[in-house]
């Protein structure tokens, strides 16, 4: 589903950041990239999303070679196959709950469709799987919502609509244990719901084993290893 | 989508939107309530004479003749001979003349001494003539006819008595006050300077200033002569002076109005080659654009100013917008992970700016209604402006429109640089 050949970033010219010989994950897969600060991780998970080009090499996603495409199809294809949650701030702090979760179908018809005919309903039901009480929240500007019951909201945009991939950027830093235990549960069990891969980044080794394989950044990079 | 999600941020910014937003406003109704002023004025000013075709007084410029004949502006630096009006009247081609002689003045306000052919033929804004609000048109000597606004200003009523001074000014130590006059009527309104003027009979103009020569009383000595001895009669028996009227010797200007106005061109130059004394005839509507061109200067600058402040405003708003930038870019970060495009982005902030000066407009506009509807009575009585309240005019739509395209014009900053910033941040959350 997503493979990575050859492929080389750099943000200044001669100082190679990424020399990623080969990455690849499978559909419906999990995977585990950790790495130091610094080593280039949302860096690559830009390159992935199609936000940034790489220098040199491919990335394929669903079969569509990235560096062969123009921004808007990258944009296009980004909106319609993958679900980003990030470290912090996922929400637009003046929209609910809800309509923080339909953004996704806003910007992408496909997954509207594949929300199904009642984009609402679905966000709802989402909702209540991260198990948030969605009638409390709903109504309520998301900057009211605490940091842990944000985090589940931005799982919950990133699942509607059933995009092929997930990616999360340390989506559990700013938790505490408990509510990351939580968290990651609820995020594994709709990923596996939704059939979606998950490309997950942290520099947090006990969560390694709960993925289906997992990879240093600094041993595959070889721009590092040199 | 874009549309929900700029009406969620500036509702969740609106303090500070409203800010903006009264500013974009006051200066759309700064700009719309000057462009009503300056259409106003520009009509008020042109109704002043309607009706006369040409205006005739002793060789001057024609600006200066206007003004002192129709707007009481200044003097007449010379005078012309009554025999020349009796001329002019008996001309062929004159349906009709009014004689009219100023210099006079109570408390201010011009005197023009004048004949009932004035109340009957004088016409203003669109061949209106002038109507008696209450008593009658002066019949004798010592009777006035008062402009509305006389009458409202000095308190002054049917019966009262009102005393002339010679020459123009408020405190003139020359005082006609061996004659005094009796209000008989009082004009209505007509928002011109006929309402400031209190009109009297030519003769009664005359019965005064029987014994003052070049504006300085002369002590009064027996006198030879029947038409002498007739006048001092009703200089000194001013009750029921009427059976004394003297024949005025000049006046100051005549309003002639034509049976062909056609022949205006022909008999304008004619006038200005009569032998018998220099005469100068105006036609008032090529006299008055030509004396617009010149009043027309601090109009135009006034609503250069107008604009400037909308500008300001505009500026306040680009300002504003900017300076949510820093704070939004994490929404920025946001919306590109969710795949809104870097125009998209761009558009966000358009569409607030849009919205704004929509919104800022639509309350400028209301303002400016709201303002004419508490203020329209006050203009109209005041400074004969008489605006229509809850009007809305071609042009006044032109401007809006304008503001509207200005607006969007400041808009582009901030959304050239969300642009560039949503391009050079990516995913990445930045705080
Ligand atoms: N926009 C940018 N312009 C220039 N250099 C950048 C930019 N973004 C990141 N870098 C550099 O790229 C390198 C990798 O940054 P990146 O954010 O990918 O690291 P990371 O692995 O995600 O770190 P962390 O774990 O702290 O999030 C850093 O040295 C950083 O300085
Ligand atoms: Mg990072």
């Amino acid at each position: 589903m997503l493979s990575i050949e050859d492929l080389r970033f750099s943000w200044q010219p001669g100082k190679p950041l990424l020399d990623l010989p080969s990455l690849s994950l499978g559909a419906g897969e999990s995977l585990f990239l950790r790495g130091p600060s610094g080593s280039g991780k949302s860096t690559l998970l830009n390159l992935v999303g199609g936000v940034l080009s790489a220098q040199s090499g491919s990335i394929r996603l669903l079969g569509h070679a990235l560096e062969t495409l123009k921004p808007r199809q990258r944009d296009r294809l980004r909106a319609d196959h993958i679900g980003f949650v990030f470290q912090q701030f996922n929400l637009l702090p003046y929209f609910d709950a809800i309509d923080n979760v339909l953004l996704s179908c806003g910007f992408s018809p496909r997954r509207a469709e594949r929300a199904g005919a009642d984009p609402r309903a679905q966000a709802r039901m989402l909702l209540e799987r991260m198990q948030m009480d969605v009638d409390e929240v709903a109504g309520r500007p998301a900057a009211e919502l605490s940091v842990g019951q944000q985090q589940r909201v931005a799982a919950a945009r990133a699942l509607i609509g059933a995009p092929e991939l997930v990616i999360a950027d340390e989506p559990t830093s700013a938790l505490d244990a408990d509510t990351r235990d939580d968290f990651l549960a609820l995020l594994f069990d709709e990923c596996r719901r939704a059939g979606a891969a998950l490309l997950f980044v942290s520099h947090d080794r006990s969560l390694e084993s709960r993925f289906d394989r997992s990879v240093d950044l600094i041993e595959i990079n070889r721009a590092r290893a040199t | 989508m874009l549309l929900k999600i700029t009406r969620a941020s500036l509702w969740n910014r609106r303090f500070a939107v409203a800010l903006t937003l009264f500013t974009v406003a006051i200066s759309v109704a700064l700009l719309l309530a000057v462009e009503r002023l300056r259409v106003e004025t520009r009509r008020s000013f042109a109704s002043t004479i309607s009706g006369t075709d040409l205006i005739v007084g002793a060789r001057t410029g024609p600006v200066q003749l206007l003004l002192y004949s129709v707007f009481r502006i200044g003097d007449a630096s010379n005078n012309i001979r009554y025999s020349s009006f009796q001329e002019l009247a008996a001309l062929p081609q004159v349906a009709w003349a009014i004689p009219i002689s100023l210099g006079d003045s109570h408390r201010g306000y011009r005197v023009l001494g004048t004949t009932s052919t004035y109340f009957e033929h004088f016409r203003y804004a669109d061949q209106r003539g002038l109507k008696l609000a209450r008593g009658a048109e002066f019949a004798g000597i010592g009777e006035a006819v008062l402009g509305a606004e006389v009458a409202a200003r000095l308190g002054y009523e049917i019966g009262d008595a009102v005393v002339i001074a010679h020459g123009i000014g408020n405190r003139d130590i020359m005082v006609h006050d061996d004659q005094p006059f009796r209000v008989v009527g009082i004009l209505e309104r007509t928002g011109t300077p006929v309402d400031r003027t209190l009109h009297v009979s030519l003769q009664s103009i005359e019965a005064m200033h029987a014994d003052w020569q070049h504006g300085v009383r002369i002590p009064r000595r027996p006198t030879a002569g029947d038409g002498d001895a007739s006048r001092e009669v009703g200089h000194d028996v001013h009750v029921a002076p009427a059976t004394a009227a003297a024949a005025p010797q000049t006046i100051t200007a005549v309003f002639l109005g034509l049976k062909n106005r056609a022949a205006a061109f022909a008999l304008q130059r004619q006038i200005n080659e009569y032998s018998g004394e220099p005469l100068l005839a105006i036609m008032p509507a090529m006299t008055m654009a030509q004396l617009w061109s010149l009043v027309g200067v601090a109009e135009s600058a006034l609503l250069l100013v107008a604009w400037c402040v909308v500008v300001a405003g505009l500026l306040g708003m680009t300002t504003a917008l900017v300076s949510t930038l820093s704070e939004r870019r994490r929404e920025m970060a946001i919306l590109r992970a969710i795949g809104a495009r870097p125009w998209q982005i761009a558009a966000l902030l358009m569409l607030e700016s849009a919205l704004i000066t929509l919104l800022g407009t639509a309350l400028g506009v209301s303002l400016v209604q709201l303002g004419v509807l508490l203020l329209a009575p006050s203009l109209s009585g005041q400074f004969g402006l008489h605006l229509q309240p809850l009007t809305f005019t071609l042009r006044e739509l032109g401007l809006v429109l304008a503001v509207l395209v200005g607006g969007q014009i400041a808009g582009i900053l901030p959304a050239l640089l969300a642009y560039r910033r949503s391009l050079a941040d990516g995913l990445t959350i930045r705080i």
